[in-house]
């Protein structure tokens, strides 16, 4: 398979919706694919099955850092709320995906807000993560009121894990399609930890590149971990995306959910 | 005493071409005074040189006098060695921007502080971003955000950190954050925290109520963290705004520091535009504005366009002259005189800002003199009352016409009023004048200097050959062709005759000018070099012809025996009167016949024309007079006991002025004496109650209506024209009449008084009374007060057998 024709096996995308509302550059990036790509949207909105066993729990109470007010917490009232929640995150993805001219589909999944268990649990071609679960890890960046802010910043640049492998020529060119529809930036993050061979991977990339005529910078990732992966995403000035091939060795063994948090922006897994 | 007809010399007084040492006038130099306006040229000389309040002008002369090119002239002359007003410059004010500031600028540099300011202001779209984009803001800016997100991240990881070690995670739910116990990486849940031991089950609570209280401590830090950041933000922002206008400013500062009110501006301008900053680091698209429907929108803060926010409108700019200004408005509206605030439309509504605040006349006269025409200013509505409030408040306040009268309650523009300082020039006919001095009371406080134009002078020698000269100057002036001196002279006497006095001319500069260049079209039809005497003549001709339409046609019908008028023979009771026509641009006589009819009655003379209210109140004078004359001349201890009618026969419309009270006087005494009139005269005089004749108008037209009629069906040598005694200095008549006279076929006899008027026309002597009271057997006088004795005598009969007056 070479990379010009990798595209077209794209027939459906996912984007995770959630009630922490932080699904949005998530949306934004899965909607400008699906478009480019001609491919269906399917949304998933995330009600996590943390949020409604804490529901159950009587002394738990509510804090709430824009008003400062505080509240009891009732099954009841979760419940409504994540169906409000709901109803709000496929209005927003009939209206995104009418604007593009998508098709789409809705649903809600409820289970343990991870990205290994969407991943699996959905056979998209592409899935566009923003974070999913509702705890705030100590692993998670920014503030608590920050947290509670939805995201509103266009995509203004994108990151894209090239391990070398043949999907991960397919997230490349994903990529180059995406930056080039947006008119933004493109970075190529490489790891050395991966192979040796940086100068040869890198020489892959930019043959791939070339194939679209797009321009890129690459960035070397010192680590394996997510917090490299964070500074690396830091480095890229604005709101960003990350493309990566599924089985990307950063992605997997739990690691996904890491990075989810780390990162402030969405991840396109491409399978 | 016999009445002698005047000679031909006294019915014309010639300028004769001998009198002048010059062929044409192009050998006249230019007239560099004013001939004829002594007075007025006193009065404007006053008016001009005094400054104080009130001693403002008024123009007063007929239209066309030349009014303007004297006032004119004398205020150019004294705005010359005056000083150049100031500049004035409205600008934003930025406290109150429906109140624009005005400063006050030496002359001329207004438009360079307009200039200035727009290139501050292009300057600062390059500077600001400059500084906003530079390495140190954006590492100082992220320095301060990350001390809040350290100060926020630290304090979470401490609540994050105990709530681990306790087995407790923090969530977020749809709206906030709440703490919860765990077990197995999931949240415990209330089955399985039920089976927990009752001491398990406290401490997990007690440990979470204790987290929520640093979360809750934590969250209630956390704005005030966020406000000091912002704080110390608009700190750094202020301070790298403050760096890259200041050395801006300071340049201006340098250029403007003799001024004080500029350099005030430049320090509020540069107070906002640090406030302001963000104005200057917008994207190219939203400087260009938002879309709606297609329609672009301007980008507005607190009502102003940003890039005219620091506009200057460089109102009032004096540019390269001499000066004072003179201004002449020739259309003084309100708007026109006190200013304006212009409007847009965008989408739908109206809206203004100081740079579309446009002056009126008044602000461009400032500091000099305002011309203008007064019947204007009073014809434009509030246009007077508006020129009299800024004179008396000494400032041009400029307020919409709707705002004055309370149309609109919208906010508009207050501009801060321009102090003022002008001589107002109002050039109007002498009625307005004397109508505004009665009836308006501020008039006179506010126009105290009339500088009242005559419109004629004396004839002499001296004065023919100014008025040459005037002719010259003229002729120079409109590029025509030179007079010569007989074209001058017959120009003369031509403007003689429009005043209707030989002794008099015409100053009247339009009118002359006119005739100066009808005169050269007929010089050019004739291919003279010069205008001569008859192309001169052609020219008053030729404008005759073009409107004596009406009074062809009254002479035609005379001629054809429509209008009936005698020139021969004698009739009892009728005399032919003369009347004049007044067209405006011309004026013609025509004989009327009036006609007198008496009987006994109760002394009443009915004036027909009065009765069916065709007769104006002068004419109703006149024939009271007669009444009054009767009276006292006749029968002196009898009553009156008349009845008479006069009548002006044919004559359809309004009869006013007393002219004909002495032909009906005559066509009176004339039906009483039962004394025919020789129809081949006319008169024209008014009578008063002694029976003396007096000055009428139009006795040149009124003869020549006359003449005209006799002329047609033939001169016999009987006809002519009587007039008073005291209008022969009047006497400027037409070449074709002089000579009838010459000639001895047509005769005007000047008399000053009734009995010399009736004798002429009856042949019979009218009588003086002798010792004993009586006027003298077959006097005319004799007759007149015998058929009154006769007719009193009946009366007295009649009321003694208790009968009524006979009908």
């Amino acid at each position: 398979m070479n990379e010009a024709t990798a595209q077209v096996t794209v027939r459906r995308i996912l984007v995770t919706l959630n009630a922490a509302g932080a699904g949005q550059p998530a949306l934004e990036a899965a909607v400008r694919l699906a478009a480019i790509l001609g491919a269906e949207l399917e949304g998933v909105f995330v009600e996590d099955i943390d949020l409604i066993r804490l529901a159950e729990l009587p002394f738990l109470r509510e804090l709430r850092p824009t008003s400062l007010a505080e509240e009891s917490i009732s099954t009841q009232r979760m419940q409504r709320e994540l169906r409000t929640l709901a109803r709000h995150a496929e209005r927003m993805l009939e209206q995104a995906a009418r604007e593009v001219g998508v098709r789409w589909t809705f649903q809600v999944w409820r289970g343990r807000a991870e990205a290994a268990s969407l991943t699996k649990a959905f056979a998209a071609d592409i899935i566009s993560l923003g974070r999913v679960s509702s705890r705030v890890s100590s692993r998670a960046r920014g503030t608590i009121r920050a947290h509670a802010r939805q995201p509103r910043n266009a995509i203004n640049s994108i990151g894209v894990l090239f391990s070398g492998s043949e999907k991960a020529a397919l997230a490349l060119t994903t990529a180059c399609s995406l930056a080039q529809d947006l008119g933004v930036r493109l970075t190529v993050l490489l790891s050395e930890n991966i192979t040796d061979d940086i100068a040869g991977l890198k020489e892959k990339a930019r043959t791939i590149l070339q194939l679209y005529d797009q321009p890129a910078s690459f960035v070397l990732l010192t680590g394996s971990n997510a917090q490299s992966l964070a500074q690396a995403a830091d480095m890229m000035t604005g709101a960003c995306v990350l493309i990566s091939e599924a089985e990307h060795p950063f992605l997997v063994q739990g690691c996904l959910d890491q990075c989810l948090e780390a990162l402030a922006c969405p991840v396109l897994l491409v399978r | 005493m016999a009445i002698t007809p005047l000679k031909s010399d006294a019915l014309y007084t010639r300028c004769l071409p001998e009198e002048f040492d010059f062929r044409t006038t192009a050998e006249l130099e230019d007239l560099t005074e004013v001939i004829g306006q002594p007075r007025a040229v006193e009065a404007v000389s006053f008016g001009i040189g005094i400054r104080h309040k009130g001693y403002n002008i008024f123009a007063l002369g007929p239209t066309g006098i030349g009014k303007r090119a004297l006032v004119e002239r004398y205020a150019v002359k004294q705005a010359a060695i005056e000083p150049l007003p100031p500049d004035w410059c409205y600008v934003n004010n930025f406290q109150q921007p429906h109140e624009p500031r005005m400063l006050r600028m030496p002359p001329g540099r207004g438009l360079e502080l307009e200039r200035d300011m727009e290139q501050l202001v292009e300057d600062l779209h390059a500077a600001i971003p400059t500084v906003f984009e530079s390495n140190e803001y954006r590492t100082r800016s992220q320095a301060i955000e990350e001390e809040l997100n350290e100060k926020n991240e630290q304090a979470l990881r401490e609540i994050q950190a105990n709530a681990e070690k306790k087995h407790i995670a923090l969530i977020h739910t749809p709206t906030g954050f709440t703490l919860a116990p765990m077990h197995k990486d999931e949240v415990l849940s209330q089955e399985d925290f039920d089976k927990l031991p009752k001491v398990k089950r406290k401490n997990i609570e007690q440990d979470i109520e204790e987290l929520q209280e640093q979360l809750r401590n934590m969250l209630r830090e956390s704005p005030k963290w966020e406000k000091e950041v912002r704080l110390r933000m608009s700190e750094l922002n202020r301070e790298m705004a403050a760096s890259a206008i200041s050395h801006l400013i300071d340049t201006l500062r340098e250029t403007y520091s003799k001024l004080p009110s500029v350099l005030e501006y430049f320090n509020e301008v540069e107070k906002d535009i640090i406030d302001n900053f963000r104005h200057f680091l917008r994207h190219e698209e939203e400087k260009h504005g938002l879309q709606v429907f297609g329609i672009g929108l301007s980008q507005r803060d607190e009502g102003i366009q940003v890039d005219k926010r620091y506009s200057v409108n460089a109102f009032i700019t004096q540019k390269e002259q001499d000066g004072a200004p003179v201004i002449y408005e020739d259309y003084p509206s309100y708007n026109n005189l006190i200013g304006r605030v212009e409007h847009q439309a965008e989408l739908g509504a109206l809206i203004t800002d100081f740079t579309m605040i446009r002056p009126g006349a008044l602000h461009r006269a400032n500091g000099g003199y305002l011309i203008v025409d007064v019947l204007k200013v009073l014809m434009q509505p509030f246009a007077w009352e508006g020129l009299k409030r800024a004179l008396q408040a000494g400032e041009i306040r400029i307020e919409s016409l709707a705002q004055l009268m309370s149309l609109v309650s919208t906010v508009s523009l207050e501009p801060e009023p321009v102090p003022l300082d002008i001589k107002v020039i109002l050039l109007g006919e002498p009625h307005i004048y004397y109508l505004l001095s009665l009836y308006d009371p501020e008039f006179n406080e506010l126009f105290k200097v009339a500088v009242d134009f005559d419109y004629r002078m004396d004839r002499n020698p001296e004065t023919h050959q100014l008025f040459a000269r005037l002719i010259g100057t003229l002729v120079r002036k409109e590029s025509l062709r030179h007079l010569d001196r007989s074209a001058v002279a017959r120009v003369i006497e031509h403007s003689a005759r429009q005043l209707g006095d030989c002794e008099k001319m015409l100053t009247h500069a339009h009118s002359l000018a006119d005739m100066l260049r009808e005169s050269d079209y007929w010089a050019n039809q004739s291919q003279h070099e010069t205008i001569t005497c008859d192309d001169v003549q052609q020219a008053i001709n030729a404008r005759i012809y073009r409107v004596d339409r009406i009074r062809e046609h009254i002479q035609e019908e005379i001629r054809r025996g429509t209008l009936l008028i005698d020139t021969a023979g004698q009739k009892t009771g009728q005399v032919n009167g003369l009347s004049v026509y007044d067209l405006g641009n011309f004026i013609f006589g025509r004989p009327s016949r009036i006609t007198a009819r008496v009987r006994i009655g109760d002394s009443n003379v009915v004036d027909i024309e009065r009765e069916v209210e065709l007769g104006g109140p002068i004419h109703s004078k006149g024939v009271f007079i007669l009444s009054a004359f009767l009276g006292a001349r006749y029968l002196p201890n009898a009553p009156l006991a008349l009845s008479a009618s006069l009548v002006f026969e044919q004559s359809y419309g309004e009869v006013e002025g007393d002219s004909a009270s002495s032909a009906e006087l005559y066509a009176l005494l004339s039906a009483l004496a039962e004394a025919p009139i020789h129809q081949s005269l006319a008169v024209t005089g008014s009578v008063n109650q002694q029976g003396e004749i007096q000055p009428i108008g139009g006795v040149n037209e009124k003869i020549e209506g006359f003449f005209d009629i006799c002329n047609v069906r033939g001169l016999s040598g009987d006809q002519g024209v009587i007039i008073p005694a005291t209008n022969v200095k009047h006497l400027m008549l037409r070449e074709d009449v002089r000579a009838a006279v010459e000639a001895g076929k047509f005769s005007i006899h000047a008399i000053d008084s009734v009995d010399d008027g009736i004798e002429l026309l009856t042949g019979i002597p009218a009588g003086q009374r002798n010792d004993q009271g009586l006027f003298p057997d077959g006097s005319l006088n004799r007759r007149v007060e015998d058929t009154l004795a006769r007719y009193a005598e009946t009366m007295q009969a009649y009321g003694s057998k208790g009968d009524k007056t006979p009908s």
